[in-house]
């Protein structure tokens, strides 16, 4: 949409349109890097806070001189990430150089871009694909290939086998995501993310907004599986195995610091809000208001988006300080013994609602 | 078959119990917090029973303080210390037991000693005190001694002291005036020595 | 705008496509692969196949390429960095090289191509999933029933005896 919108303002009449092209990319690519950082900014202090208060304590409350100051300890995060920026950027001298450098990238690009695809409100979307949400599963599997070079290239065992769990997590729990959203698909019909939001518009069971979650239980199934294989393919709690710290250090990313960790860190929680945005969009009913007809303008579409997703990020950070960390073999149990057959039964079974009740 | 499905139910049933609890820690955190934000709050300090009465139990180790007003600068809590943690400087004043109001100077004490010097720098470095409370039994005045216990008249106990700054656990006792205004004082009467 | 995009995608995918070749060490060349498929799902929607371009990014990046970079890694020592690998027999080589260059070349020259419209077709997918489970049905089943026995027979050989 807003490339389109874009597009469409520069005068055609430019000698050279390729120049168009790369000046619409990068107005979109600037905007969703500043939202990136001010929305990590957001949801660090809220996993601060939240696990502080999980554990009865009160987290960051710095109210003395220095940057952590100010009231309930709201610029830490602040702090935190320039303290990150400040920090000597170390290479280890057996480290594979140009790989070490590549790969903080490569995880970060593939976080990036995904969330071009990101339906905030009505109009607030950057390009509406055809594939939409196809795309994003597509581009998310991106990040894995950055984790292993990361790990490989520091010359460092614990990072190898941080690198070498995280591959393995991540394309195994690829599989239960992929299959819950094709759920979604065979319901709605399209892989267009506003042709998704289009199709939950409305009522169902007379009370509820027809969102893919009260639809039916295959596809509230299908979200819960979802979800959690999302979380799973975040690297988070309790899938945290490719960096568990107790094992570990922090596996793939043990050598990193400065500027590169960061970037590790960015796009953990960039990539937490793409699957809760994606959750939100295809089970939630993205930018649709709770009480379907009423406050449905562009700007309440924003306000629904961002807050049914900061409620599935919310879910992960709990998840987060609940559940302990699974075991290798348990967390492949889970996937291949757990999720996939379940979400094989639910296409199987929203295939038959669909004949029957649809 | 059944016990698949069992697990699956085990497995959501205590998952939700886990969450419930870590819920419930969540919002209930204005009424379970165990955290003290220490400089800004304290806990109370326990009522102690120490088996007789307070006043009767003259070795509480908490700080050195210093009643700067009664001290004639006899240097003899700076010998007394086994750590050296005290520091004395003094200066001779013209006359004997009178007030110098330019540098805050008193000339009686509290016991009606007349002072011959002023206390230009007391210095106690708390860091290097060892507490065993020898520098106040040799005190003419009894101005040099533990806060709180049978003192707690003379001064509210404070057995704290944190600060930000390692320097600030140096204790200055003598009034705040510069050398110039100590010597321009002491010496505007002509007398030397 | 097309041309320089698509000149873009084209040396992006041929640049990688030759350090795969010429690159000493094994994971370079794998990285370089990574390019060189990202750079052919590009050609892919410059063919209006967008669905096309997500699966080659799903199917090679994110399956394939990992699974080759996890074999590279767990054939080798752990800690050896220094994974490389040289040319042999470089006449021979050459020969066949050439031979299937020239075959390829006469190939292009010799195909009727069929010239897509240059509009952007309203549905993709849609056509492909038509397609596949309706007329090449039974294709598509043998060649999932192919992938299920991989599946059982990898799950056999990695298993337990015990």
């Amino acid at each position: 949409m807003i490339v389109d919108w874009l597009i469409d303002w520069f005068p055609t009449s430019v000698a050279w349109p390729g120049l168009t092209f790369v000046v619409v990319v990068i107005l979109c690519a600037i905007p969703v890097f500043v939202f990136i950082a001010l929305y990590a900014l957001v949801a660090i202090y809220g996993e601060l806070k939240i696990s502080s208060f999980i554990q009865d304590k009160v987290g960051p409350m710095g109210q003395g001189v220095g940057l952590h100051a100010w009231r309930w300890g709201l610029l830490q995060p602040v702090a935190d990430a320039l303290k990150l920026i400040l920090k000597e950027d170390i290479i280890p001298s057996s480290a594979d150089k140009k790989l070490f450098i590549l790969a903080p990238f490569i995880v970060f690009i593939g976080a990036f871009i995904a969330f071009s695809a990101l339906p905030f409100s009505q109009t607030l979307i950057i390009a509406d694909m055809n594939i939409g949400i196809f795309y994003i599963l597509a581009v998310s599997s991106l990040g894995v290939i950055g984790i292993i070079l990361a790990g490989w290239s520091s010359n460092n065992k614990w990072s190898l086998y941080g690198a070498m769990r995280s591959a393995a997590q991540i394309i195994s729990y690829e599989i239960p995501v992929a299959l819950s959203i094709v759920v979604v698909i065979m319901l709605t019909g399209t892989m267009s993310m506003q042709g998704i939001i289009q199709y939950q518009s409305g009522l169902i069971w007379g009370f509820l907004p027809n969102w893919l979650i009260f639809n039916n239980p295959f596809t509230f199934l299908a979200f819960i599986i979802f979800f959690i294989s999302g979380v799973a393919e975040c690297n988070r709690t309790p899938f945290d195995i490719p960096e568990a710290e107790s094992e570990l250090v922090a596996g793939a990313f043990t050598e990193y610091s400065g500027m590169r960790y960061a970037f590790f860190f960015l796009s953990e929680y960039a990539n937490m809000f793409v699957v809760s945005g994606v959750a939100a969009t295809a089970f939630m009913g993205g930018w649709l208001s709770p009480i379907p007809g009423m406050l449905n303008t562009p700007a309440w579409g924003l306000f629904w988006f961002m807050s049914k997703s900061m409620f599935l990020i919310f879910m992960m950070i709990w998840f987060r300080w609940t559940f302990p960390r699974l075991r290798v073999d348990q967390l492949m149990d889970v996937c291949w013994k757990g999720f996939i057959p379940i979400s094989l039964f639910n296409i199987f079974g929203v295939g038959i609602w669909h004949l029957i009740v649809g | 078959m059944g016990n698949y499905l069992k697990n699956i139910w085990e497995t959501i049933t205590t998952m939700l119990t886990g969450m419930r609890v870590t819920l419930q820690h969540l919002l209930s955190i204005r009424r379970n917090n165990v955290t003290l934000q220490y400089p800004e709050e304290r806990w109370p300090r326990p009522e102690r029973d120490i088996g007789f009465d307070h006043s009767n139990y003259n070795v509480i180790r908490s700080r050195l303080h210093v009643d700067i007003d009664d001290c004639i600068g006899c240097l003899k809590c700076e010998r007394a210390c086994p750590v050296d943690c005290i520091k004395i400087e003094t200066v001779k004043v013209p006359n004997r037991g009178e007030d110098i109001r330019s540098i805050g100077h008193t000339g009686v004490t509290a016991n009606g000693t007349k002072k011959a010097m002023v206390v230009s720098r007391f210095d106690i470095d708390m860091t290097e005190c060892c507490y065993c409370n020898l520098c106040t039994y040799p005190c003419p005045e009894e101005c040099i001694y533990m806060t709180g216990g049978p003192n707690s008249e003379k001064h509210e106990i404070d057995y704290e002291y944190s600060e930000y700054d390692r320097n600030d656990l140096i204790f200055r006792f003598a009034k705040k005036v510069s050398d110039e205004e100590i010597e321009s004082a002491t010496s505007v009467s002509g007398v030397e020595g | 705008m097309d041309n320089i995009a698509f000149g873009l995608i084209i040396a992006i995918t041929l640049g990688s496509a030759l350090m795969v070749v010429v690159s000493k060490q094994l994971l370079y060349s794998a990285i370089a692969l990574l390019f060189t498929l990202f750079g052919i799902a590009g050609l892919y929607i410059f063919m209006w196949a967008d669905f096309m371009a997500g699966v080659q990014v799903v199917v090679y990046i994110g399956g394939i390429l990992v699974l080759l970079i996890f074999g590279i890694m767990l054939t080798n020592k752990i800690s050896s960095v220094n994974i490389s690998h040289t040319s042999l027999q470089r006449g021979v080589g050459a020969v066949v090289t050439l031979g299937v260059l020239g075959f390829l070349i006469s190939m292009i020259n010799n195909t009727s191509w069929l010239q897509l419209s240059s509009v952007e077709p309203s549905q993709t997918a849609d056509s492909i999933g038509r397609l596949l489970m309706m007329d090449f049905l039974l294709p598509f089943e043998v060649a999932s029933l192919l992938l299920l026995g991989a599946l059982i027979g990898a799950a056999m050989l990695s298993r337990n005896t015990n």
